[in-house]
């Protein structure tokens, strides 16, 4: 007797770990028998055994069987039914979607190598493989009970010990249990059974008795043989299980008396993957420069001034990341790619030899922006735009020059402070002079301590407020502080004698606060002249423009500064009375809204008026998706992480400062920051629009192993050649698409495509393999010439966009086909497809 | 034969075209007569008029999506078959069809 259900597998991924987890889970629950037949692969598999599962090597539409046998097999069947193909599904859903704030990019081998992956945001952008380490997480049982203290003097003692503390826990949790709900509810229910589980009592009672351990010891050494052997099984719900063993492991031994504290994890010799809740800009500083390979948070946010700084230094980081840090372990090996926002723990060979392949594809694209970051700072009509960096540390200086900063926009001070008790001017005179020295003639902006707001530092102790944003930050403490401010504005005086140096106040709001800051600056320098120390008198002195106070009367502000830097972060904050760090009013970072672009506007024309020069030093500098914009509005400064340097130079050198005027002049007219979303693509597409199809595009001796090889070649070569934004964001369309639709079309071709908005310009590509692969399955004939079609989402592209079905059609012909593999360079593809299309 | 067809696909660039190419030119080779209207990226092309469909013997969807103006085929003998099928097989589909209308 057994219950049998058909059904065809419904996640897009196929069967990999994490279902796999969920359905174990699911199947557990009943006593009987389960069987999972794969129709397709005809393997077979016990439901209840995740690992068993897997290898069934179940894909998306799979024809799959199960069969149920024992006590109340209908009723289970038909609710495991209901399971497979409603809850899994929105489980599924849930799991890949890291929350508001956009979705992670899954690469396609993740699910086929049934990978243990985790989704996050893409914070930092770049791949990076190393081994873990955790900071401010709770020890290990192992860590916290100190080996002196293993031996038991009388285990009968121990045992009650043991017996009590499990009595109180589950008390504990059970009056606990009844103030909660949701994820800690569920989460307090695996740590009440797990209390009670008869296999970890037996075996901690076991090591009491026989090796004559201490109870905290024998719980600890139970803990880890348990923990090692469930780690062997690759799934999360297994991880999830380790962690909560640990979780509880902990509470008995604070109930024995032992204390648990958050600490740092003892760190690996190598360089290593740093794996945290959340990470203070102290704590981040607190490592050696090189020693962290790459950064796991759980915490979401990208403008935080950890990642600012893991930017500016070339570190991948992806945030967001539920639950990081309680489960991956210390010296576990985990891939981070910061491009995708995805962690894979524990990778296996296929996905390390993918990654491979990514970080070569990543080391082409360097020398490209080598020779782009070599490129000046101006328009294609001649117009000078001086692009420069941001900096918080003066060892960033050698990066920034060599990504092409032809100065520093902003040198955030405050940072020099991070993990100091003091600082002082002797101290900070040589590191500004260093600056100074180094940057070779290069303007470099000093930006005065910016402390309060989120950039908390030890050494001032500012009250609690409920709004630091909006309350004592920046130059409004300087007159409580005055110490503070004078030694640094003395500093600066003396260095800038040996370089080009500028003086800029953050945080000005009130025409009053220049009027003072000048009248003690100036004071500063005549304490200097009457010291005898050589100093600079004619120090440029600007200002941030980040309260929309100071761009509505920047004609009356440019009589007493030299310049003005548009902070863009805080200036969209206080312009749009939204927190940036809170993913709720997010919505509301919209700096491409007709509101801010017109007080943007209104700032430059007033300042130019008056013969002064603005500046933009936030994040959005480095989106070179809007330099035309930051063009149009008459900026004549951009200042960025260095890392978008080069790609900001490439596409200044082709705009033209007409056109950018232009758009800025309609963008300023649109309703929504939507709509110039919308104009601002048109205008990229007017401006950049190739051919469908050039011999960069065009590989006749192709030596991809693999579907997934080829699809990944693909996203690397249109990348490349500029004609895709994002080669993640391709390589995910393409597959999305290959789920859509079988592309294998017979004749041993395939005809990868998509529509995507990360889609330049309609484009082509054509590859000839020297082994053809099995593309769909086995049962299809293999392929051997692949033609991937691009095309842009809207439909301002219709012109070239009917290019493409002329090809389609082409392809049908056999003559055709024959030509194409026969061709013997690329010219000659390109050739034959113009003259298809033509 | 005297025959109809439309060819749809969810993207509208490749599939909808080569089915409509392969169902043409195999069409011509077996000696029936067919006009395909394509609904793809470009919306519809080569749009089918009602007294053309009123006088085919019957209709061929070679389709991924919903057809759209499918009013117009009401009351006809309509085969609906899959882009691939179309492109892989399109001697099949025209045998078949004929069984079904005993042509």
């Amino acid at each position: 007797m057994a219950v049998e259900f058909t059904f065809e597998f419904p996640l897009p991924l196929g069967l990999h770990a994490r279902p796999a987890g969920f359905i174990q889970e699911k199947c557990q629950c009943f006593p009987g028998e389960i069987v999972w037949e794969n129709l397709r692969t005809g393997k077979r598999a016990d439901g209840r055994s995740a690992i068993s599962l897997l290898t069934t090597d179940t894909r998306q539409g799979d024809p799959c069987r199960v069969m149920v046998g024992g006590q109340g097999e209908e009723e289970f069947a038909a609710g495991l039914r209901v399971f497979l193909l409603q809850e899994l599904p929105v489980k599924e859903e849930k799991a890949l979607s890291p929350g508001p704030e956009g979705e992670a990019m899954i690469p396609e081998i993740l699910g086929t190598q049934k990978e243990v992956f985790f989704c996050g945001h893409s914070a930092s952008p770049g791949i990076v493989r190393g081994r873990a380490v955790r900071a401010g997480r709770k020890p290990t049982p192992g860590e916290l009970v100190p080996a002196a203290d293993w031996k038991a003097r009388d285990p009968k003692r121990e045992i009650l010990e043991f017996e009590k503390a499990l009595e109180e826990l589950k008390t504990e949790i059970k009056s606990e249990l009844e103030a909660k709900e949701g994820t800690e509810k569920n989460i307090l229910k695996a740590h009440l059974s797990l209390s009670a589980d008869p296999a970890l009592i037996k075996r901690v009672e076991e090591l009491i008795k026989k090796d004559e351990l201490t109870a905290p010891a024998a719980l600890a050494r139970a803990v880890e043989e348990f923990s090692r052997q469930l780690l062997q099984t690759k799934t999360q719900i297994i991880r999830e299980r380790v962690a909560d063993l640990n979780d509880v492991a902990l509470r008995l031994l604070e109930k024995m008396g032992l204390k648990v504290g958050r600490g740092k994890e003892t760190e690996l010799a190598e360089p290593f993957i740093l794996v945290a809740e959340d990470l203070l800009p102290s704590e981040f500083l607190g490592y050696r420069p090189g020693q962290i390979l790459g950064l796991v948070l759980e915490k979401a946010g990208q403008t935080s001034h950890t990642l600012i700084m893991a930017r500016g230094r070339g570190i991948p980081a992806v945030t967001g990341v539920a639950e990081a840090a309680r489960l991956i372990g210390r010296g576990e090996e985990v891939i981070v790619d910061g491009n995708r926002g995805v962690v894979v723990v524990a990778p296996g060979e296929e996905t390390v030899k993918y990654y491979q392949r990514e970080t070569e594809a990543e080391r082409s694209l360097r020398q490209v922006r080598r020779e782009k970051a070599s490129l000046p700072g101006l328009t294609a009509d001649g117009r000078k735009i001086e692009i420069a960096a941001n900096i918080g540390h003066p060892e960033e200086l050698k990066k920034a020059r060599d990504d092409g900063a032809e100065g520093v926009g902003i040198f955030r001070t405050e940072l020099l402070l991070y993990g100091k008790t003091t600082l002082p001017e002797e101290e900070q005179f040589l590191l500004y002079r260093r600056v100074a020295e180094e940057a070779e003639g290069r303007p470099v902006i000093i930006r005065t301590f910016d402390i309060g707001g989120d950039k908390p530092i030890s050494s001032v102790k500012l009250p609690e407020e409920p709004n630091p944003f909006l309350g004592y930050r920046g130059i409004r403490i300087y007159k409580e502080y005055y110490e503070l401010f004078r030694s640094q504005v003395r500093a600066v005086l003396r260095a800038a004698a040996f370089g080009n140096l500028r003086l800029m106040f953050p945080m000005v709001a009130l025409l009053e606060e220049v009027v003072w800051l000048k009248e003690q600056v100036k004071k500063f320098a005549a304490e200097l002249e009457r010291e005898g120390r050589p100093f600079n008198q004619s120090v440029e002195i600007g200002i941030m423009l980040e309260i929309p106070s100071v761009a509505l009367l920047a004609d009356k502000f440019a009589a007493e500064v030299d310049f003005f830097s548009v902070g863009s972060n805080d200036l969209v904050q206080y312009f749009f009375a939204a927190d940036r760090g809170n993913p709720r009013v997010k919505y509301f970072n919209q700096p491409l809204n007709p509101a801010f672009l017109r007080l943007l506007k209104l700032a430059i024309v007033n300042a130019h008026a008056h013969g002064r020069w603005v500046g933009l030093c936030g994040e959005l500098a480095g989106d070179s998706r809007l330099t035309p914009i930051f063009v149009g509005l008459g900026f004549d400064e951009l200042s960025m992480s260095s890392a978008f340097i080069p790609e900001v130079k490439s596409v200044l050198n082709r705009l033209k400062q007409t056109d950018c005027q232009r758009l800025v002049e309609m963008a300023m007219e649109s309703a929504t920051a939507e709509e110039n979303e919308k104009l601002l693509e048109d205008f990229y597409r007017e401006q950049f629009l190739p051919e469908l199809i050039e011999p960069v595009l065009v590989d006749l001796e192709a030596d991809c192993r693999s579907k997934v090889e080829v699809i990944q070649r693909l996203a690397i070569v249109f990348e490349q050649s500029g004609r895709v934004g994002n080669r993640a964001v391709f390589e995910q369309a393409l597959w999305k698409r290959e789920r859509d639709i079988a592309t294998e079309i017979g004749f041993g071709l395939a005809i990868p495509h998509c529509q995507s908005a990360t889609v330049r310009t309609p484009s082509i590509g054509v590859m000839k393999l020297r082994q053809p692969i099995d593309w769909h399955s086995k049962e299809e004939q293999p392929v051997d010439l692949i033609i991937c079609l691009a095309i842009p989402t809207g439909d301002k592209v219709r012109p070239k966009l009917q290019l493409l079905p002329k090809l389609s059609r082409k392809l049908i012909h056999d003559e055709f086909r024959e030509a194409l593999r026969q061709a013997k360079t690329a010219d000659e593809v390109v050739a034959l497809i113009k003259t298809a299309t033509g | 034969m005297k025959l109809v067809a439309v060819t749809a696909c969810p993207t509208g660039i490749a599939h909808t075209y080569m089915a409509a190419e392969q169902l043409e030119r195999v069409a011509r080779k077996l000696g029936h007569s067919i006009k395909v209207e394509t609904q793809g990226a470009m919306g519809i092309e080569n749009e089918l008029e009602q007294e053309e469909i009123n006088q085919a013997e019957a209709v061929i969807f070679a389709v991924g999506i919903t057809v759209q103006k499918s009013e117009r085929f009401e009351g006809k003998k309509v085969f609906e078959f899959s882009v691939q099928e179309a492109i892989k097989n399109a001697e099949g589909i025209f045998q078949k069809v004929r069984e079904e209308i005993g042509g």
